[in-house]
């Protein structure tokens, strides 16, 4: 970084590169972060760029939800099955999840606040975050992608879209996540029956109970790798603009006036 | 004379500022001005709990998933299954999310950004007579959006 080098320690940080992964703080929506910790729990924070608090949450949901058949419940219920409800719900483990959950949607709520400001503040400073980070087993740099090229990569295949752009903790997650659960939902044979016109077994060869994690994941994905690529295209030309700024704005210049 | 020269933000800009100098060009006479761009700055104005700027995507796509789990519960009972209708309900939720935000944002007074690829940084190049014709090629080769002459 020229006559500039980073390795002062900023106050105010919006985004930060190391070899294997690039996290990033920019001003979001408190109530759409509070909604992801709702759909799936865990997402809000990994959408906060909280990935390790977030993978904890995840498993947290998985185990719970497994455990008290929240999701098979949740469909008996809307379709009016209410008795079935009632008798596949384990009231052991359903008490366990209502107030993590509360925690985890207040919790992600004031967390966004805060970082709004924190995030407002980091912009009006010079970035401070390395062009590239390298090491012996890898090596990131801050480069201009399509937003919507990422958003279709997580739509064919959630994880995808994170490791293109350089998030490699959540593409992993997001990858392990839907290829364990669409194979153990039946997902993939489902859309093959549907696709034949089969529609009397598809809803007999899914598992609900898996099946009804997989619409938060995939709109997570999507979303998520979307607005994050926004934001690293946004980074890339500020960092970019202030390496010019540093370089060649020589004072000796001669202006043609 | 000098050259002005249009960018946006890439590495060519990078490229093209490499070339310069290795063509000769002394690092002094390199003038690189990014520019600030609008949109940028209006999401300050914004209420620091409601920042504007992604608002149609995020309401996409909170009212798509949120449809779709709906979808793949009734599919389970309707006649086409929990694939089709999960993924009318991931369609039809989407577009009214994004629906809802553009009336909401109709309804909101705001800076609205130009449509259409912009220029992000300016360069301009003080040179010789003689560096003329190459620096202007090295600044078409590496994708400038457009480039002037000026002669003083």
């Amino acid at each position: 970084m020229g006559n500039n080098p980073i390795n002062w320690k900023a106050r105010y940080q919006r985004g930060f590169i190391s070899s294997y992964n690039i996290n990033l703080v920019y001003q979001k929506n408190p109530w759409v972060v509070a909604w992801w910790s709702i759909a799936f729990p865990g997402l809000g924070y990994i959408l906060l760029g909280k990935s390790l608090k977030g993978i904890i949450f995840l498993v947290w949901e998985l185990i719970i939800n497994m455990k008290s058949s929240i999701n098979t419940a949740i469909l008996y219920s809307f379709t009016g099955n209410f008795d079935l409800a009632k008798q596949v719900v384990d009231s052991r483990w359903l008490l366990l999840y209502v107030s993590v959950l509360i925690f985890m949607m207040w919790d992600s709520y004031h967390i966004t606040v805060e970082l709004n400001k924190i995030s407002i503040l980091a912009e009006r400073e010079k970035p401070n975050i390395e062009f590239m980070a390298l090491n012996s087993l890898g090596l990131n740099f801050l480069k201009h992608v399509n937003p919507w090229l990422i958003a279709g990569w997580s739509a064919f295949m959630p994880g995808l879209g994170y490791l293109y752009l350089q998030r490699l903790n959540i593409g992993v997650v997001s990858l392990i996540l839907w290829i364990s659960i669409s194979v153990l939902s039946r997902l993939y044979e489902a859309i093959q029956l549907t696709a034949v016109g089969s529609f009397n077994e598809v809803a007999a060869v899914l598992n609900p109970q898996w099946f009804l994690f997989l619409p938060s994941i995939l709109g997570f994905v999507v979303y998520g790798s979307y607005v994050d690529a926004v934001e690293i295209n946004k980074l890339f030309k500020a960092e970019q603009g202030s390496y010019l700024e540093d370089n060649y704005q020589d004072p000796a210049f001669a202006l043609p006036v | 004379m000098y050259l002005v020269a249009a960018f946006e933000h890439s590495l060519y800009l990078e490229v093209a500022i490499s070339d310069l100098l290795q063509n000769g060009v002394a690092k002094e006479k390199i003038l690189a001005v990014p520019l600030r761009q609008k949109a940028l700055d209006s999401i300050f104005s914004n209420n620091i709990n409601c920042p504007a700027g992604t608002s149609l995507i995020d309401s996409a796509a909170v009212t798509g998933t949120a449809l779709m789990v709906l979808g793949v519960i009734y599919g389970f009972v309707w006649k086409w299954g929990p694939i089709i209708w999960g993924l009318i309900g991931l369609l039809a939720g989407a577009a009214l999310g994004a629906f809802l935000a553009l009336v909401m944002s109709r309804t909101r007074r705001g800076i609205k950004r130009p449509k259409g690829v912009g220029a992000e940084v300016f360069l301009m190049i003080n040179c010789n007579a003689n560096q003329l014709e190459a620096s202007e090629q090295i600044l078409w080769n590496n994708q400038a959006l457009g480039v002037g002459r000026l002669d003083r």
